[in-house]
């Protein structure tokens, strides 16, 4: 049964939870979507336990509420909109509970270095590299920042995009040339050499 | 996966080539066992809350008991108001005539004042009553205090007719009628009014002359019967 199951598409196996309650499939659709959900929200947030808990709650909605899932919609949009909702109503609450934003809002500004001894050189140190690439990812303005990470890093197709997202095709590549082009100003120490 | 639009851009090369060597962040190991643990909890907490649904509705009961109390006494005590109330659309023509009749009786109490002149200071006076009073349910027009004033000055009013009597010739006994009758008119005419001067025209008696003064403390002692009557 497992090994049958396991054979079937997302659609397939959202409708085999819907129709029969079979929680194996709804165990086989956490595993395949824990990991990607949570490297997206992870690099929407910037924070790994509150990721984790973001896709936690994203699975939970799912599971209680597998019957408003339509057939007609691919069953990876359905389950990236709830997480992207989520993601941005966990940003909206710790704005709140932060006096000030990690997100300045001034899209000219650039990244601060470490240190001193940050050289393109040691920059060329992988994880410094991704700390900063991260943290100039956090300060772009999020319309951007979650299309650019759905496309550039979770590597999702325009079209799954405007569908997440609920915007025309042409809106997606616009937000997403935009996003890179403030991240590309914000990683200019990086890209100087 | 799905058709691509393959036209990312040269400028922005880099930064696709940063973002996309980004490490994969993947969830914790025990990811899956807390979501089952939050799940069973749910869980949990749904089945608990069915027993408690039903405990909870015989608590319920008890106060839907009450309200259905409540509204059957409140429509029993409406209902009984609703029936006395008057109903426009029922009201029997006999109210109307009430109505009227009491008007007329104010309208008659009006008529039978004695107007200020017409009596000496010894006499019946009937103070006109007021609108308010002459609107009131109450047919009481005054305090008993000023019953008993009344009562009083009409027992002298009435104590001074027999006084006329007595100087008539006090035969009569006090019977005014009986003193009309057995007095002789000063123009000759009899008990009722036929004399000398008397013009008859076709069995109409018009009387022309007599005692004025008799004639008015009769017609008080009259109009004081009808208001006694009256107040009865």
């Amino acid at each position: 049964m497992a090994n049958n199951l396991s054979e079937l598409s997302d659609e397939e196996l959202i409708s085999e939870f819907q129709a029969n309650n079979n929680v194996e499939a709804f165990e086989l659709l956490v595993k395949r979507y824990k990991d990607p959900l949570t490297n997206f929200v992870y690099r929407f947030v910037g924070d790994r336990d509150v990721s984790t808990d973001v896709v936690q709650d994203t699975m939970i909605r799912f599971y209680l509420h597998k019957d408003s899932y339509k057939s007609f919609a691919r069953f990876s949009t359905w389950i990236y909109t709830i997480a992207t909702n989520l993601a941005k109503n966990e940003l909206k609450r710790r704005k709140r509970k932060n006096l000030f934003s990690i997100h300045s809002g001034e899209d000219d500004e650039t990244i601060d270095l470490p240190d001193k001894s940050a050289t393109p050189e040691v920059l060329a140190d992988s994880e410094i590299k991704n700390r900063i690439i991260q943290k100039a990812l956090s300060r772009v303005k999020e319309v951007y920042r979650e299309v650019v990470i759905m496309r550039d890093v979770q590597d999702l197709s325009y079209e799954e995009i405007a569908e997440i997202t609920g915007l025309s095709i042409g809106t997606v590549k616009s937000r997403i040339n935009r996003g890179r082009a403030q991240l590309q100003k914000l990683l200019k120490p990086i890209y100087k050499e | 996966m799905t058709k691509r639009y393959d036209i990312e851009d040269e400028n922005f090369k880099g930064v696709i080539k940063s973002l996309k060597e980004l490490p994969r962040v993947t969830a914790p190991p025990d990811f899956e066992m807390n979501l089952r643990r939050k799940l069973n909890g749910l869980n949990s907490a749904r089945e608990r809350k069915k027993p408690l649904f039903t405990f909870n509705l015989r608590n319920v009961l008890i106060p839907a008991g009450a309200l259905a109390a409540t509204v059957v006494l409140a429509f029993l005590f409406l209902g009984r108001e609703s029936a006395e109330l008057e109903n426009p659309f029922m009201s029997k023509p006999s109210v109307r005539t009430q109505a009227h009749n009491e008007s007329m009786q104010n309208e008659q109490k009006q008529n039978l004042l004695i107007k200020p002149g017409e009596i000496s200071s010894t006499d019946v006076v009937m103070k006109k009553p007021s609108q308010k009073q002459l609107q009131g349910h109450s047919p009481r027009l005054s305090s008993p205090a000023k019953d008993a004033d009344q009562m009083a000055a009409n027992d002298r009013l009435i104590r001074r007719l027999r006084e006329l009597n007595m100087q008539d010739g006090g035969s009569s006994n006090g019977d005014i009628d009986r003193s009309l009758r057995e007095k002789p008119s000063p123009y000759g005419a009899d008990q009722y009014g036929n004399g000398p001067n008397t013009v008859n025209f076709d069995g109409f008696n018009i009387y022309q002359g007599g005692d004025r003064s008799l004639e008015q403390l009769r017609a008080r002692v009259d109009s004081i019967r009808r208001i006694m009557r009256s107040r009865r």
